[in-house]
């Protein structure tokens, strides 16, 4: 029931009022707009009892859910935010999300020298996030069909397959991906060319699906109800929860790259309430914490060393890409394709 | 002569207290949010932020850019598809409740009533386990010995979209359809029957002439819901569960374009209004003749 119900928030929240109302605790409250695995139920449970300030967590499936939420009620909704790196100037521009005050940051220590400078997340001079997850969007397959690791993206396009691939729907990234795999160098930053080469690519690759998927739990649960064996994934969590349900699953990140995100932890304009804010963040960014998300979810923590993930210089860290609205529409064409 | 000066103050101030909260209310919570989405629909975009210059590109964009035109006319004609089913199915039900003891029908009825209870994602979630390679339709056939191979296309395919929207809709289509055959006065079928007509003539001729608004009505709501249904085909239809919701629901996510996401609803909405009055002018023609 569990992972129904969180299936069911992660990837349609917007028709869903499931989340439960939450009594404040006597320091108030923090309302997390999060990606699951952000916030566990044990560190909830320890923040709560060490602060006093109750936790509220909504999970979102996508970016484009996350920033409808967002801008829906200006941010006042919620409290902390946790933007990637490459969407952060969208809510920054929107003034959705607010500079961080460092001094109120007082974990920040805590991070690891190549997080240290957040300057990921500066803008302008100012700091709006801080480093706090991070993962790629690499190749979940199936370790019976594949006994050796595939070493190119190309599998997914193999004919052998057809019926077989899943493929994560995200305007944004299903086009970097596209980019990447036609080995162009800034995925990015497209040229109309470019463009149309990634569009055309993108329409081959779904010839070649079953469905497309949102969120983490619906990938996981497509794969486990139907007969799939390789997986354009959200991330390392997808194989992790395909091997907790007994899938005999591997994650890679092909030869082409893949892209990394980098999960930051902000402050929304909205809140009323930014030191219960800030209490959360200093909590989470304990070794610890990021040592127990490693452990249980597989994303790469920015206070602990990831264990087994030695694949981050293959990464391409996610940029801020030339024209979102643009890339929704070239997506909705290859969605649109017969 | 003097009723209507000499009333006193309080029942006045009453009385405008409820007429204001019976137009405001609904004025505030249903006028004012579409008012406000028709005119985003005519704002412009211009790299990435909303401008208050009136333009009519957004509605240009739907009939050239693109596929939404192509999107919009598959999104109807699936619809229009699903109309028909229920309309059919849910008329068959409705005469089959229509038909037993009234003790009977209401339970009937009710268990009919029952998946709305439900909430709408459960109910996906339910009909993908049920339909997919790996579902208990599959496992069941495979058990008994029907199929060797599951069988693929049942989930993530126009059919699965097709299963998936009749099903979750039907019961929109079944009440209105009863409740008109409900309102047939026992003595119209009485004097039908002392007339001498079969039970044939009685339905062709007495039935379904007057349960016809209520037909009007299911086609009109599923019609309605599935057309602007977001979800359903999206979660079930693998790649071909792209529709015109889609489009609209894409514009409001990173793109941020919600002047053409505004003005796509506004299309849609038009579209279901559209409907609406089609509907209620097949009804009055038929109240003419």
């Amino acid at each position: 029931m569990d992972l129904m119900s969180r299936a069911l928030v992660a990837s349609l929240t917007a028709l869903t009022l499931l989340s439960p109302a939450a009594i404040a605790g006597p320091k108030g409250e923090v309302r997390l707009l999060a990606y699951e695995g952000y916030a566990d139920p044990s560190w909830v449970e320890e923040f709560e009892k060490q602060t006093g300030i109750t936790v509220k967590v909504t999970y979102v499936g996508g970016v484009d859910e996350q920033i409808a939420k967002m801008k829906a009620s200006n941010g006042k909704d919620y409290d902390v935010v946790t933007i990637d790196t490459a969407s952060l100037k969208a809510y920054a521009d929107q003034k959705l999300i607010a500079p961080i005050d460092t001094a109120k940051l007082t974990s920040a220590g805590n991070l690891l020298p190549e997080f240290k400078d957040m300057s990921n997340a500066t803008l302008d001079g100012a700091i709006y996030g801080v480093p706090w997850a991070w993962g790629s969007l690499g190749m979940v397959y199936d370790k019976k069909t594949f006994p050796t690791t595939p070493e190119s993206w190309e599998v997914l396009w193999d004919p052998t397959y057809k019926g077989k691939v899943i493929s994560l729907d995200d305007a944004n990234n299903a086009i970097n991906f596209g980019a990447i795999v036609l080995g162009i160098k800034d995925p990015f930053h497209l040229t109309d060319a470019q463009f149309a080469q990634v569009k055309d690519k993108l329409i081959a690759l779904k010839r070649n699906l079953l469905t497309y998927f949102a969120g983490f739990d619906e990938g996981t649960t497509i794969w486990s109800e139907n007969d799939v064996v390789l997986m354009f994934s959200m991330g390392e969590l997808a194989a992790v929860n395909l091997q907790k349900k007994g899938f005999d699953v591997g994650y890679t990140i092909p030869k082409e790259g893949a892209v990394g995100w980098l999960d930051n932890l902000s402050v929304s304009a909205g809140t009323p309430n930014p030191d219960a804010a800030y209490a959360w963040m200093n909590f989470v960014l304990q070794k610890k914490i990021g040592a127990d998300m490693a452990k249980k979810f597989g994303y790469g923590s920015t206070t602990d060393v990831a264990q087994g993930m030695d694949y981050a210089g293959r990464l391409i860290w996610a940029q801020n890409p030339e024209d979102y609205t643009r890339r929704q529409a070239i997506w909705n064409e290859v969605k649109a394709a017969e | 002569m003097e009723t209507a000066t000499a009333r006193p103050w309080p029942d006045l101030l009453r009385a405008g207290l409820v007429h204001a909260l019976n137009l405001g209310l609904p004025l505030l919570f249903v006028v004012v949010p579409i008012l406000s989405f028709v005119a985003v629909s005519f704002w412009t975009l211009e790299e990435g932020q909303i401008l208050l210059i009136p333009t009519l590109a957004n509605y240009r964009a739907f009939f050239t850019e693109g596929s939404y035109l192509a999107v919009y006319l598959q999104t109807i004609a699936l619809s229009l598809q699903v109309t028909a089913v229920n309309l059919a199915l849910a008329t068959a039900i409705a005469l089959f409740i229509f038909r037993r003891t009234p003790r009977v029908r209401f339970l009937i009825l009710m268990s009919f009533m029952l998946p709305l209870f439900m909430s709408y994602i459960i109910k996906i979630y339910s009909i993908r386990s049920i339909l997919g390679q790996r579902g208990l339709l599959n496992e069941a056939m495979m058990a008994l010995g029907l199929i060797d191979q599951p069988i693929e296309a049942l989930l993530f395919s126009r059919t699965a979209i097709f299963i998936a929207l009749a099903v979750l809709y039907l019961p929109y289509a079944i009440l209105p359809i009863y409740l008109a055959l409900d309102r047939i006065p026992a003595n119209y079928l009485a004097a039908a029957a002392d007339l001498g007509a079969t039970p044939g003539q009685m339905l062709r001729d007495v039935v379904l002439p007057l349960g016809r608004p209520g037909m009007a009505a299911g086609a009109v709501f599923t019609f309605i819901l599935t057309f602007g249904d977001f979800v359903t085909p999206q979660m079930v239809g693998g790649i071909q569960g792209f529709t015109f919701g889609r489009i609209v629901f894409s514009q409001f996510g990173l793109a941020l374009n919600w002047p053409l996401g505004s003005a796509l609803a506004v299309i849609l909405l038009a579209t279901t209004l559209l409907a609406v009055a089609l509907a209620g002018l097949l009804l009055r023609r038929e109240h003419v003749r």
